[in-house]
């Protein structure tokens, strides 16, 4: 059984008459991080609409195929089970912040659903040290800067323990040095957790250290799936915006030898390029 | 050339720009970099006339934009803003290259002659009588570059133009950019995409807190410490550069690769 599972899924909106999703296979083991990745209007919102439900719930069209998270199918899920299978972080936290302050704000989900006091209070306590903010649990979230928002509002739902996590574009509004903080961050909670996860992410390099897989969408079907270096290394198409130390390792090896640019950079002691014309 | 002299710009009572003096050269790229909220965008609207100075003059080609009309400005300096949404208003593809052109005095049929060379410049053409908002994400923003191209002005302000762009349009916008620089235009790109900016080695002002806080070329802004605190990150080439030895930091991925093959054991 794997974590989420997509099975030949179709989905044409209401109204339209192209295809946003195409016969679309997908499977995530437990634990396991899939970085999602494609050009804008891909289907890439679409594939997420449709594992937490929205379409066809929401969004209606002609829908075929079906999608079971830990083995259940979402259509057939109540809206609690949803909640408490599904930990959804938007790309703008301002989308998702309810309360005043910090610590309130992280438990909000577990009041909601029900859990107890020294539940909600232990939970709480070490999703804020995971993401390093536990020092900002009393400030009022006004007071905090967006990328501390983010980290809140990542934390309110990764103390959900969700089946799956799905980080939309979590660093888009940030600027780089704040979403190199932020990924940074969730990466290590997510590893920690062992959160099986999708992430969406144009700027692939800051998650394809940590992902177990990439798939890249085009036209409402997945056109690329498999590890990052093997994905990246057969790649030859331009809707990716593949890293630059991907793209030296190409044409210097010929292949990809090391995913991570730390690693790379590692590979590259002792050489030394002396005067450059 | 674009001069800034001592130029203040405040919203409310808060200064967006502060003591900024520079100066733009057509023909080459020039980049303003910086975290979130330090002023780019005030300066790009300054630049192009849209707003004026505080205090201090923004002089386009010798004219102040105090003293001129924004049309005049406008004529030399178009500006291409992050979102296109906010840029698109008319009911056709077609007539939304020509507003500009109808405001800048152009006759109906010379706007559209231009509007039309535009529109294919971008591969838009088939387009024409569509709705503006219909098109998808990629060739709406084509069609901002259609608009100002249409008018030929000799100083194109982009801001932020990579921001959730995928690789297919980002080489359309290098190419684009490109293109401008061979005809002897100045391209003036606010972002804090350092990995886009690097190949281009651009004349770069770091702008923090509404003040420049470093100018120079950008292959010599990370072999100096200051850039740290103004939120930029260090493209992977200049890491690597740094990481191989070399005098000279590899502005392409190409530059990068030959070194590694000619040392290299792998």
């Amino acid at each position: 059984m794997y974590a989420l599972e997509v099975k030949n899924l179709s989905f044409t909106y209401k109204g339209e008459t192209v295809k946003a999703l195409d016969n679309v296979s997908l499977s995530l083991p437990y634990g396991k991080i899939l970085l999602l990745t494609g050009p804008s209007g891909c289907g890439k919102t679409t594939l997420l609409r449709a594992i937490t439900g929205l379409v066809p719930k929401i969004y209606e069209g002609s829908y075929s195929g079906e999608v079971l998270i830990d083995g259940k199918n979402v259509l057939k899920m109540s809206q609690k089970d949803l909640a408490l299978s599904v930990g959804y972080v938007f790309q703008n936290p301002e989308n998702q912040l309810v309360s005043y302050v910090v610590e309130r704000e992280v438990a909000f989900g577990l009041e909601n659903l029900g859990f107890e006091k020294e539940q909600i209070i232990n939970k709480t306590e070490s999703a804020l040290k995971e993401l390093g903010i536990y020092e900002l649990k009393d400030r009022p979230l006004r007071t905090l800067s967006d990328g501390q928002k983010q980290l809140v509002a990542i934390a309110g739902i990764l103390v959900m323990d969700p089946k799956i996590l799905i980080l939309d574009e979590p660093t888009s509004t940030l600027d780089p040095a704040t979403a190199k903080m932020v990924s940074s961050k969730v990466k290590d909670a997510i590893r920690k957790r062992g959160a099986s996860t999708i992430v969406v992410e144009h700027r692939i390099e800051l998650f394809s250290e940590i992902a177990d897989y990439i798939a890249v969408m085009k036209d409402g079907r997945i056109v690329e799936f498999g590890k990052v270096n093997e994905v990246l290394e057969n790649y030859s198409g331009s809707e990716l915006r593949v890293p630059a130390f991907i793209e030296v390792q190409k044409k210097a090896y010929g292949r990809v030898i090391y995913s991570r640019f730390d690693d790379f950079l590692r590979g590259l002691n002792g050489q030394k390029g002396g005067n450059f014309t | 050339m674009i001069k800034l002299k001592d130029v203040y710009y405040t919203y409310g009572t808060r200064y967006a720009v502060e003591g900024v003096s520079l100066e733009i050269k057509e023909g080459e790229v020039t980049a303003f970099v910086g975290p979130n909220g330090a002023g780019k965008t005030t300066l790009a609207k300054l630049i192009s006339g849209i707003i004026k100075p505080t205090r201090g003059s923004v002089y386009v080609d010798g004219i102040d934009t105090k003293k001129s009309s924004h049309l005049e400005i406008i004529r030399k300096v178009g500006i291409i803003f992050q979102n296109p949404d906010y840029q698109l208003f008319e009911r056709t593809v077609l007539e939304e290259v020509m507003f500009a052109l109808k405001n800048m005095g152009y006759d109906r049929r010379e706007a559209q002659d231009r509007a039309m060379k535009a529109l294919d410049r971008f591969g838009l053409s088939k387009y024409a009588d569509r709705p503006p908002l219909s098109l998808s994400g990629g060739e709406k923003k084509r069609l901002t570059f259609a608009i100002v191209y249409a008018w030929d002005p000799k100083y194109i302000v982009f801001d932020e133009p990579t921001v959730g762009q995928d690789g297919l349009n980002l080489k359309n916008l290098r190419n684009v950019m490109d293109e401008m620089l061979k005809e002897g235009k100045g391209v003036i790109i606010t972002s804090h995409d350092m990995e886009f900016l690097w190949p281009l080695n651009p004349s770069t002002f770091v702008i923090k807190e509404g003040k420049v806080v470093w100018m120079g070329k950008m292959k010599e802004l990370f072999k100096e410490a200051n850039y740290s605190d103004a939120n930029l990150i260090e493209p992977q080439l200049s890491v690597i550069s740094k990481k191989l030895s070399l005098k000279e930091p590899a502005l392409s991925v190409e530059d990068a690769a030959e070194v590694i093959k000619g040392v290299s054991n792998i």
